[in-house]
């Protein structure tokens, strides 16, 4: 499949995320999904093509900010769907990456990964 | 058709005006307004009474250190609670302390600001006499929070916030770790561990807090960068009602232990580190959790040295995983780490 769309989530979303539910404060998780990636990824899936997270450029990813977002979209869509239309881009860090890829392919609870 | 509409306005005002006229003479408007106005005279009459009233000396231990004296200090302010309970003016004597470290700095100033803890009564303090300590102290932004004679402003690179709108807010977070990055890292590059804990803090307070109202609970963070050493302290706490008040266990028969105080807060502690414990909220229960595990996870980095959690009547050093059952409670939720 083509990469066709672009999420740079410092400059289209926050360098600063938060925490997981827009009551808990600015940036969080759910405002994340509900008005970026959803919507996009949405999209991605009924053209068929790929969307592409630029995770580089952002103070972290808190582990609550992450499973609000990609858990929570792994967990209405499930994992093959998303990871088969998102792919993920982090020059900084790559062990960033590969938690995220995690919690998409483990949203659900369970002791911390080592 | 602009006259009678304009009439009309003005028949509905004056007839909103008459009624609301009538409304003041009955006799349970007359009576609630005079039951407030007395409320009031009472308020100010306790108050100056108050004001008139000895203050209590109340000489804090001389170690003066939440992490190194925890029990002592737990106790003084516990003993500070009580005698403010029972409507005793207290001066916060710590003129004869031989240590203070930051993580006390942030507790006194959030006890003294919490109007739960000093419930009506006046509240003084005083400096140490130690030099290095007083500065220390009067650098801290303690008094930018209190009122003082002659404003002292606290020293560069320190920050002392309250936060009162109770909500994870990411430019704190972000101003906080630039704060250490700076004097640790030499740079101003993120470093995600830092920040990701330090949000998990917040959230875990606006989440655990307070048992009735979600985010209704304010907390504080202090981060002091060390003049000595290139490290800074982070302490970051809430006056809420602790971890452990706040937690439902997974398991039918702990969570019945616990509810009836078969089972000790101590034993809790490594479900709680494995995010097997949660906060009271209902939903999304399968994906919540991994704030504290997260921590947990960042605690053992080497850049994170000497990392507490305290709350209510438990504490637990993260690096070691040592757990110390305390004599007397913290009410509320204490992290201090040091950046490296």
């Amino acid at each position: 499949m083509e990469i066709k769309d672009k999420i740079t989530i410092k400059t289209d979303f926050s360098d600063k995320l938060g925490a997981r539910y827009r009551t808990d404060g600015d940036f969080s998780g759910q405002q994340f999904l509900e008005d970026l990636l959803l919507p996009k990824f949405e999209k991605a899936v009924e053209e068929k093509y790929l969307l592409l997270i630029d995770l580089d450029g952002v103070w972290g990813y808190p582990s609550s900010f992450t499973s609000g977002s990609f858990g929570k979209l792994s967990l209405e869509k499930g994992a093959d769907l998303v990871l088969k239309h998102l792919t993920f881009k982090s020059e900084e860090n790559a062990i960033r990456l590969e938690e995220i890829v995690n919690e998409i392919k483990d949203p659900k609870k369970h002791e911390h990964r080592k | 058709m602009k006259k009678h509409k304009k009439d009309e306005k003005t028949r509905r005002r004056f007839l909103a005006q008459v009624k609301y006229s009538a409304k003041r003479h009955t006799p349970r408007w007359k009576n609630r307004k005079k039951s407030k106005q007395l409320f009031r005279q009472n308020k100010q009459l306790k108050k100056r009474r108050q004001l008139k009233k000895p203050y209590l000396v109340h000489k804090a231990p001389t170690i003066f250190s939440l992490t190194r004296n925890t029990n002592e200090v737990l106790k003084y302010f516990t003993e500070a609670e009580k005698f403010m309970k029972d409507e005793e003016n207290l001066i916060f004597d710590i003129s004869d302390v031989t240590e203070l470290t930051p993580d006390t700095i942030a507790l006194l100033v959030a006890s003294v600001k919490d109007p739960d803890f000093c419930h009506e009564s006046e509240v003084r303090g005083n400096e140490p006499k130690d030099p290095y300590l007083k500065k220390l102290f009067s650098e801290s932004g303690f008094y930018e929070h209190v009122n003082a004679y002659g404003f002292k402003k606290s020293r560069e690179g320190n920050l002392l916030h309250k936060e009162v709108s109770r909500v994870v807010v990411t430019e704190i977070a972000k101003e906080a770790s630039l704060t250490g990055i700076k004097n640790v890292f030499d740079n101003n590059k993120p470093y995600e561990p830092l920040y990701n804990t330090i949000i998990e803090c917040m959230s875990n307070t606006n989440n655990h807090a307070n048992l009735k109202h979600q985010g209704q609970c304010n907390w504080w963070l202090y981060v002091y960068n060390d003049p000595n050493s290139k490290s800074t302290s982070y302490s970051f706490l809430d006056l809420g009602v602790g971890i452990f008040r706040s937690t439902v266990m997974e398991n039918y028969i702990k969570n019945l232990a616990k509810n009836t105080g078969l089972y000790k807060n101590i034993n809790l502690v490594d479900d709680l580190l494995k995010g097997k414990i949660q906060s009271r909220i209902l939903i999304d229960k399968e994906i919540r959790g991994k704030g504290i595990p997260e921590i947990v996870k960042h605690s053992k980095l080497k850049h994170f040295k000497s990392f507490y959690l305290i709350t209510n009547d438990v504490k637990i050093d993260l690096k070691t995983g040592e757990k110390t059952q305390l004599d007397f409670s913290l009410h509320g939720t204490f992290w201090y780490w040091e950046l490296v």
